[in-house]
């Protein structure tokens, strides 16, 4: 198992550092004068001097040679330094750990939402299934409503649909805020938002998930042994069904951060989707290429905690995993 | 009548239907079955005849789109159509057990095997876990495990075939069933294994004092293990009656052919098997293939050094032209990689592989492309060796083109010569194989593997895919074009019964050795080697026609 | 042998619903955008740039359909020309994937060994990262515009073609027929042309039309941040996020052009799920 373990620590550094250097290349090298693209955003719409161009270029070491660069950049990077944003001046890393909490509030929030409503439609969508088994008037249109519920979550771009929950329950009833980052009821909205392509998603792949689970012969004999509803759908079906969406999560949550690019725009939030809002629309190289080491950064340990998780759910994949490879 | 001479479970016309796009399509017609308390009856057909749609529907379990047109369903007395779903339930596993087949996917892979049994318990009995544990444990050790407290902790991955069909018949006898209802509980496993669990079977069943509805496609099996058989075809009965009766007086034409067809059954062989002057043990120049002290290992996973698993240890055999050499073996037995060894799929470690006088062991490039003409495959399974997007003719002459051999015209004509020698219509050219049935696309594959004119033919188990009846064509015809081309076969199989019928000379491989070798008869007559008479013991079907 | 009579049990459960009325309704909303991108004056006769300040933050009506903007501006007709512009970039995104993706995936399934090995690492770097921050970052290096909005999407979906396309080619290289090929004596090229490609690419391209749905939120939600095409000219993802200042009272300007880019997602999802066939192989 420790085996299985430091493969998969090793093949985390390596995306790091492979993301670092990519978002290198991508930032650094490919703009034909990355400092005049930063300049300019650093002068917040007015044309930056030769003198400011000329001392940004030095402050970020662009006179030397690009190999030195990456290497001091890439060891900086390693002691958590991935220089200055352009924009405001203060070090990236204090940018992104001064906007980590109220992101992190939002995304527990949104992670917890979208969990537990996947969780009831899959259920309920199963449960309206014309199994012959299941042995209770099927309610065909329910079905279908319960099955299109998910469709219809992934479809709507997230900014719409923040905007519409502004207007029925900010504007129209009053229920909660517009924006602003204050306590729980300002969280409410921007969670709901956050939370809906992610759990839909999540409910499509659990909902094919268990289909395809009592579909299998086990559950025949389960069935065959005099096992009710409850038993199958609970003992037998779910633990086996929620393996496919537990590595689906891992990739949810990476999205999470995605989105909460737009719902903390949307709602005016402060947070690391703000920031990184902010630091695309100055081109803020250096912020950004912090960013996104630090997107990749956590689905790396997402995928590590989960790659833990699995073999717990799935004794068959702890064979192989424990095994010898 | 009186109560005690009831039968314990009676069906009278009987139909299941299911609805599909087009319409209700009838599975089972009109079935009448009985079988008394403590009996066993085998209910035999080939796929299609509908017998599994009846085991499902005796239990209620019909999949989706499935329903009981007409017909009753007695059990114990009790009308078995007009229980709620409830009570159906509490019958399951309590009244009837039902051993699935495929031992491989009927267990829950995330669930320990003794808890799977456990659960048996705990639904029909108020006994609490640790009662319910303990009982598992015991039930396994009557069903056959070996070291049953250990297995119980284990998951169905960490089993063998044999021991996971073991588990689930524990589970279908959990509760003390009446009556138990065995879905061809053993056609994946080895026939060795095969006879074990079913020998095994038999003495619960005795034990007990349960009756057993016995489904199966093997009517040598049927015929060995039940009083009664009931043959089954295109959803209806259509002749039951004791085993003896069925097997040596079939009245009905369609059972009449199964038992002709049967290769377990059937002892007068295709070919005449060299005799003992004719046959060469020694050197002689008259052989096409030798095949000497072939190995070939895997490497153990992780491990850099060390042997790792050795499925061909020093496997020795010739070919001689024109005749037919089969290696029988069970699963692990090394057969396959044997014949991937002589088609050049695979690489031998060491050893040499010599045709017509020439290694041929380290063939590559011009020389392996020379060397596919000489010597072709016919694979397992027709339901996967051609491909779904080309037509027949395509397939079929594909070789031809690979090799760029005649025009068009010639290329269409031979096309047409062997797939009249293999049988099929011409109208079959323009058709894919999923139009196809089994047995056609078996013949096509033998069409292309025979349009090159090889010299020699692997055959990777051949038959094994296909039911019965189609079985005796396909071997047949690949005895009529040997006679008529003088192509010999290499041909791999498990079951000894059908080796019986083609081949010429046989050896028998286990765990990568080959035991014995020699000619077909001598080796099934006075088998040197105690494995070998084990496999000849377990063709099930001897103890029926030995009475 | 109860395989067969399992696989007549399993096809009699499946009753597939061959016109849906859902079905129809989505082919007729994605035949009325298309034509609606091809041709926007067969719908509306009003200018998309046209300010006309008198009748400014109308609420929908008779004479605007959509209601106009702050610059009385008719919403629905720009709404009309925005589709070309939002489709065409989804459109060019999703063939950069696609065509990109799919050759690597080929490659890596094909040369195995350490080709497969340095190409799927590559991708495993890229499908580490959340992929609207590759998207992000692509357009802070290149600036902003619909092209480059297209190659910041496109390049995300490189990795999941490269993976599927792998998996196709992987799946199909060791099928017995392709084995049984080699044996008659075909050469490894024709192989992989006559039989390989053919039975690998159905799965892809069902998923490249699932895909497309995707394609086009991901546009729509960089032109909503700022990144596509700046104004005046319409496009739907910017046409939102210009609602946004007066939606308190417009709720018009903010809701209806995003209602379209769900229809439209709606509809290409449906088609593609049916093309795909419901249990995600293409029915031949």
């Amino acid at each position: 198992m420790t085996r299985y373990l430091l493969r998969r620590l090793l093949h985390a550094a390596f995306v790091l550092w492979a993301a670092f250097t990519a978002s290198f290349g991508l930032l650094y090298l490919l703009p034909a004068d990355p400092v005049s693209v930063m300049a300019l955003g650093g002068a917040g719409g007015g044309v930056p001097s030769a003198a400011q161009v000329a001392a940004l270029r030095r402050a970020y070491g662009f006179d030397r040679p690009v190999p030195e660069q990456y290497l001091s950049r890439l060891t900086a990077a390693l002691h958590g330094d991935f220089g200055n944003s352009v924009q405001t001046g203060q070090s990236v890393t204090r940018l992104i750990a001064d906007a980590l909490p109220q992101t992190l509030q939002l995304a527990a929030a949104a992670l917890l939402l979208a969990l537990v409503g996947a969780l009831i439609v899959s259920l309920a969508t199963v449960r309206t299934l014309p199994l012959p088994w299941l042995r209770h008037a099927p309610v065909p249109w329910l079905g279908r409503a319960l099955r299109s519920l998910p469709a219809l979550g992934v479809s709507a771009p997230s900014f719409w649909v923040g905007l519409m929950l502004i207007q029925l329950f900010s504007f129209r009833w009053r229920l909660f805020p517009a924006v602003g980052d204050d306590g729980l009821s300002g969280l409410v909205l921007p969670a709901l938002t956050l939370a809906l392509p992610t759990g839909a998603i999540l409910a499509q792949v659990l909902t094919r998930s268990l289909v395809t689970a009592l579909g299998e012969p086990y559950i025949q004999t389960a069935l065959a042994a005099g096992s009710g509803p409850g038993r199958i759908l609970f003992r037998q079906a779910l633990r086996n069904a929620s393996i496919a969406p537990l590595t689906v999560a891992g990739l949810l949550v990476g999205e999470l951060l995605a989105g909460a690019v737009t719902v903390e725009t949307v709602f005016s939030r402060t947070g690391i989707g703000r920031a990184t809002a902010t630091a695309v629309s100055t081109q803020d190289i250096p912020a950004v290429q912090g960013l996104v080491v630090f997107g990749a950064l956590v689905c790396t340990l997402v995928s590590l905690v989960l790659d833990l998780l699995v073999p717990l759910l799935d004794p068959r994949i702890a064979a192989t995993a424990g095994g010898s490879r | 009548m009186t109560l005690l001479d009831q039968p314990l479970l009676e069906v009278q016309g009987l139909s299941v239907c299911y609805r599909t796009p087009r319409g209700a399509r009838r599975a089972v017609r009109g079935v009448d079955l009985h079988v008394a308390a403590g009996e066993t009856v085998a209910v035999v057909g080939e796929s299609g005849s509908g017998k599994s749609t009846l085991a499902h529907a005796l239990i209620g379990l019909l999949p989706n789109g499935g329903y009981r047109e007409t017909g009753s369903i007695r059990f114990d007395g009790a009308d078995l159509t007009a229980l709620s779903e409830r009570e159906l339930r509490a019958l399951r596993g309590a009244g009837i057990g039902f051993i699935p087949q495929d031992p491989s996917a009927s267990l829950n892979p995330v669930r320990r095997v003794g808890h799977q049994v456990a659960e048996v318990l705990r639904i029909h009995g108020r006994i609490d876990r640790r009662t319910a544990a303990a009982r598992a444990v015991e039930l396994l050790d009557q069903a056959g495990v070996s070291d049953p407290s250990l297995r119980a902790g284990q998951y169905p991955h960490e089993l063998s075939g044999g021991l996971r069909q073991r588990v689930l018949i524990a589970i279908a006898l959990a509760a003390a069933p009446r009556l138990i209802i065995a879905d061809e509980p053993t056609s994946a496993l080895d026939v060795t294994v095969q006879r074990r669990i079913l020998d095994h079977l038999e003495k619960l069943t005795h034990e007990t004092g349960a009756a057993l509805l016995l489904i199966t496609h093997d009517l040598g099996v049927a015929a060995d293990r039940a009083q009664r058989v009931v043959v089954m075809s295109g959803g209806a009965v259509v002749e039951s009656g004791t085993s003896r009766q069925v097997l040596l007086e079939p009245v009905h034409s369609y059972s009449r052919h199964l038992v002709a067809s049967a290769p377990s059954l059937t002892t007068r062989p295709l070919v005449t098997c060299p005799s003992a002057a004719e046959r060469s043990d020694g050197e002689s120049g008259d052989d096409l293939l030798v095949a000497d002290n072939l190995v070939h290992e895997y490497p153990a996973p992780g491990r850099r050094s060390g042997v790792g698993l050795r499925a061909v240890d020093a496997v020795s055999f010739r070919i001689s032209r024109g005749e037919t050499f089969a290696l029988v073996g069970e699963s692990g037995s090394g057969k396959t990689s044997i014949a991937r060894i002589v088609g050049r799929l695979l690489d031998p470690t060491r050893g040499r592989v010599l045709f017509d006088g020439k290694d041929i062991t380290a063939a590559r490039g011009g020389e392996l492309r020379a060397l596919r003409r000489r010597i072709q495959f016919v694979q397992q399974n027709p339901y996967t060796s051609l491909d779904p997007r080309q037509s027949v003719e395509q397939i079929v002459t594909e070789p031809l083109r690979a090799f760029r051999l005649g025009d068009r015209q010639d290329r269409a004509a031979r096309v047409r010569t062997l797939l009249d020698q293999v049988a099929l219509p011409a109208a079959l050219l323009r058709r894919r194989p999923s139009e196809l049935s089994g047995g056609q696309r078996q013949r096509v594959a033998i069409a292309r593997a025979l349009v090159l004119s090889p010299d020699l033919v692997v055959c990777d188990e051949p038959v094994s895919a296909l039911d019965a009846s189609v079985q005796a064509q396909i071997l047949e015809l690949l005895v009529t074009l040997q006679d008529e081309l003088g192509v010999s076969y290499l041909f791999i199989s498990h079951d000894l019964a059908v080796v019986r019928q083609i081949a010429h000379r046989t050896g028998v491989l286990r765990a990568g050795r080959l035991l014995e070798a020699g000619a077909t008869q001598e080796i099934l007559t006075s088998p040197a080697n105690a494995y070998t008479k084990e496999l000849i013991d377990a063709i099930p079907g001897s103890r029926a026609l030995s009475d | 042998m109860s395989a067969v009579d399992t696989a007549d049990i399993a096809s009699a459960a499946r009753t597939r619903k061959r016109y849906a009325p859902g079905l129809v309704l989505s082919a007729a909303v994605l035949v009325l955008i298309l034509t609606a991108a091809i041709a926007p004056g067969l719908f509306t006769r009003q200018d998309p740039l046209a300010a006309d300040p008198i009748h400014r933050l109308e609420p929908p009506s008779r004479a605007h359909l959509f209601g106009t903007d702050e610059l009385g501006r008719d919403l629905y007709c720009r709404v009309l020309h925005g589709a070309a512009l939002s489709l065409s970039t989804a459109g060019i995104a999703l063939a950069i994937g696609l065509l990109c993706g799919t050759l690597l995936g080929l490659i890596a399934g094909t040369a195995r060994g350490r080709v497969d090995d340095l190409l799927m690492r590559a991708t495993d770097v890229l499908l580490a990262i959340p992929s609207l921050l590759v998207s992000l970052a692509v357009v802070t290096a290149l600036g902003f515009g619909a092209t480059k909005t297209a190659v910041a999407v496109g390049v995300t979906g490189i990795a999941s073609f490269a993976r599927i396309t792998r998996a196709e080619v992987l799946r199909v290289s060791v099928a017995p027929y392709v084995e049984a090929a080699h044996v008659v004596g075909v050469r490894r090229p024709t192989v992989l042309m006559r039989h390989v490609l053919p039975n690998a690419w159905a799965p892809v391209l069902g998923f490249a039309a699932v895909s497309f749905g995707a394609s086009l939120l991901a546009v729509s939600t960089l032109g909503f941040l700022g990144y596509g095409t700046p104004p005046p000219t319409p496009e739907w993802g910017s046409l939102v996020a210009s609602g946004r200042s007066y939606f308190a009272e417009a709720w018009w300007l903010s809701t209806l052009p995003g209602l379209t880019i769900v229809a439209t997602v709606l509809a290409a999802n449906r088609i593609a799920r049916a093309l795909h066939g419901e249990d995600g192989r293409l029915p031949r």
